[in-house]
């Protein structure tokens, strides 16, 4: 199962649909579409749109934090919204609201 | 949804005597902590562990059916336990700090079946604050670029938020056992003793034991002290047992089987705790951390490791694709499938040609084509013998092409349908062995019904099939992969990989596994020298997703060109067309071992049509 990335930047936002299956494979994907977004100079917050996704594995957490990591070293907040219980239950499990911004 | 991982099978092939030991619901409490079950609804607690008068002071009877906030006093923490009582609350911002008979503690909750379970374990300084942790754990993956480089880094930063003695990084081999991949000691360790590069046995972990792992969750047991039970409220008022009443996967305290403690007493640990590295709900392996005395580490710590073990199952995905290539193979599969998707113009007109020109037009078509490229064309039309292939030739490199794509030493493509045939590239078993293993597909294989993926690959095919030790040589990994919905279908195959293992005690025997045995524990941990043999190297999960997109894509041109090409008159509609009978005889094909083994059954005449 692949997971479809779509990215929408406006001024110092940048908003990332997602939709799928978030796991050790499309991680792969997610990254490679995010490093523009990261590259971006102008971008200080990044917006992670979960309503698509139907689950997640937890190598996925893994690239989420390193993510957020990265993005911390740049200047950009990452925060993930509308994510499905099952999901948000994963991501409170591995205690990712330390790491990153979960609404 | 399942991922690609459900359409592996590896792992132990035989069950154990202590599988099923209910570790879940042992109903007992390690002796550090107090565990409390509440009922949401009520605010009540319904099961409480023995030692809550040990360490919070009041008799568990003073806390069976009354709330929680009963064994506090101190204001801060009577509100901090209302917030957690709050009705309707899923979610925890772990830990809650709470205080009792003067001392601090860390409330850790969760909710599971109903239930919100509060765990209290005195508190312990960490030598990092969380922010240090993670961001030094952080840095430390991410900038790894070797995957033996991370499996270091990894085991180091370990060392680094837990400071026990040693760190053992421990993989999960074919047939359910593991090797020490990595290890690293501390400087004044006071287990000095490595174990780096051993072996051990499957039967180590239970099945139940490694279900829990599968969820995630650490195994922490800082002392070896045995366990307390834990408590209900009998039908006279009176604490009783309450047994396997509850399941206590998610917790932190949850009891430790006798048979445990004793294997961590003869290693000469006093303190250890297991992080499993999960990749798509399989445990890929383990890091075992160990320390000679009881030793304990505060919840913050706990959760730097369980995110570095995440944030490692990440990276390695990520490095293993690099260093297998997996980006470059995805090209060559691209590239592949448009020559096929190419070659079929040439090979549907020779196909449907009729009279004199028949032979000719499709012996031209075989010459520009290459058999390689034809064997995975819509229409087939096979032929050989007509030369042998040559190094550099188009032909070849499709061939070496097809291995490459998923770093196989043999490959099979097989055509259904009556004119049946079976393609053999570098070394495989032999075509008619080739069928019998695609016929087990449905029966000891599973089917390829999913419309996920449809996929399967084993490390070890000997571990559920009969196959005999010549087909074990050639094939002990196999990824298969349907083509279309017709019982086509391409194999891919990787020799089998003895590996001469020093194992970590000697490894039970089959009879042993089945004994009483299982339920002692292990006092044999010198070193024991036996092969490991059996399996082939692991396919890569990115090897078996490209596998899989390969023969979808290979599909769906085939869809497409029946369709729009008429099919030859001399056959069903899609069926291919034979015209070399003895297009088995690759040349390739003579290298490779493998004769129908007595035990695997010949393919239904019906589905796979010798050519040969």
């Amino acid at each position: 199962m692949s997971i479809n990335v779509s990215v929408q930047a406006s001024g110092s936002q940048a908003s990332v649909t997602l939709r799928g299956v978030l796991d050790s494979m499309s991680q792969v994907t997610l990254k490679q579409q995010l490093e523009p977004v990261l590259a971006n100079g102008a971008v200080t917050q990044i917006r992670l749109d979960f309503a698509g996704v139907q689950s997640m594995e937890a190598a996925s957490a893994g690239m989420l934090m390193m993510l957020s990591h990265t993005a911390k070293s740049k200047n950009k907040s990452v925060g993930i919204v509308n994510a499905n219980p099952a999901v948000l239950s994963l991501m409170h499990k591995a205690n990712l609201g330390k790491v990153l911004q979960i609404q | 949804m399942a991922s690609i991982r459900a359409h592996v099978w590896n792992g132990r092939p035989a069950p154990c005597e202590h599988d099923t030991l209910p570790l879940a619901r042992i109903g007992t409490v390690q002796p550090h902590g107090v565990m409390m079950v509440v009922v949401p609804e009520t605010g009540i607690v319904e099961h409480v562990s023995a030692n809550v008068q040990e360490i919070l002071g009041i008799a568990p009877q003073a806390v069976l059916g009354h709330a929680p906030t009963a064994a506090f006093r101190d204001a801060e923490s009577l509100a901090r336990l209302a917030e957690i009582l709050r009705p309707g609350r899923r979610y925890f911002d772990n830990p809650t700090p709470l205080m009792a008979q003067g001392r601090r503690f860390e409330a850790i909750c969760h909710i599971r079946d109903g239930r919100l379970f509060i765990e209290i374990e005195p508190y312990v300084e960490a030598e990092h604050d969380y922010q240090t942790m993670v961001a030094t754990a952080l840095d430390a993956v991410s900038r790894q670029t070797t995957v033996q480089g991370l499996f270091e880094a990894a085991a180091k930063m370990m060392h680094f938020v837990t400071r026990y003695d040693r760190v053992k990084l421990y993989r999960f081999l074919s047939h359910g056992h593991g090797v020490v991949a990595a290890e690293h000691h501390a400087p004044n360790s006071q287990l000095p003793h490595s174990f780096l590069g051993y072996h051990f046995s499957a039967s180590d972990v239970p099945e139940n034991a490694k279900e829990i792992l599968r969820t995630g969750k650490t195994r922490q047991k800082p002392t070896q002290r045995g366990s307390v039970p834990l408590l209900t409220m009998g039908g006279g008022g009176e604490p009783v047992l309450s047994g396997d009443a509850v399941d206590m996967t998610d917790c932190w305290l949850r009891g430790i089987h006798p048979c445990d403690n004793g294997y961590n007493r003869n290693l000469g640990v006093g303190s250890n705790i297991i992080f499993p590295i999960n990749i798509d709900s399989h445990v890929w392996g383990l890091f075992v951390v160990h320390n000679k005395e009881e030793k304990f580490l505060n919840y913050d710590s706990r959760v730097v490791i369980e995110q570095l073990s995440m944030m490692f199952a990440s990276r390695l995905v990520e490095l293993e694709g690099q260093e297998a290539r997996i980006a470059d193979r995805q090209r060559l599969s691209g590239e592949m499938i448009a020559t096929v998707d190419g070659s079929q113009a040439m090979l549907a007109a020779a196909a449907a040609m009729r009279g004199d020109h028949l032979t000719s037009a499709r012996l031209h078509a075989m010459h520009a084509v290459s058999r390689h490229v034809a064997a995975l064309a819509p229409t087939y039309v096979s032929i050989s013998g007509v030369e042998v292939a040559a190094a550099g030739r188009a032909e070849d490199r499709f061939s070496s092409d097809l291995l490459r794509l998923a770093d196989a030493d043999g490959a099979a493509v097989l055509r259904a349908g009556p004119a049946g045939h079976v393609h053999l590239v570098g070394v495989t078993p032999d075509a008619l062995t080739v069928r019998g293993i695609a016929s087990l597909f449905g029966s000891r294989l599973p089917s390829f019904d999913s419309a996920e993926w449809r996929v399967f690959a084993t490390d070890a095919l000997g571990d559920y099939t009969p196959a005999g030790p010549e087909l074990r040589a050639v094939a002990s990994g196999l990824l298969a992969a349907p083509i279309g919905n017709r019982g086509d279908m391409i194999m891919w195959f990787r020799r089998e990989r003895v590996i001469d293992a020093t194992w970590a005690g000697r490894p039970p025997t089959a009879a042993e596994l089945n004994s009483e045995k299982m339920f002692r524990s292990r006092d044999d941990f010198a070193a024991h020298r036996a092969p490991l043999a059996g399996a082939s190297r692991p396919w890569l999960d990115q090897e078996i997703l490209l596998a899989a997109q390969f023969a979808s894509a290979i599909g769906e041109i085939w869809a497409r060109q029946g369709r729009g090409v008429s099919a030859p008159a001399s056959d069903l509609p899609g069926d291919p067309v034979v015209v070399d009978a003895r297009s088995d005889a690759d040349p390739f094909a003579s290298r490779g071992a493998g004769t129908l083994p007595a035990t695997l059954p010949a393919a239904p005449a019906s589905r796979w049509h010798s050519v040969a």
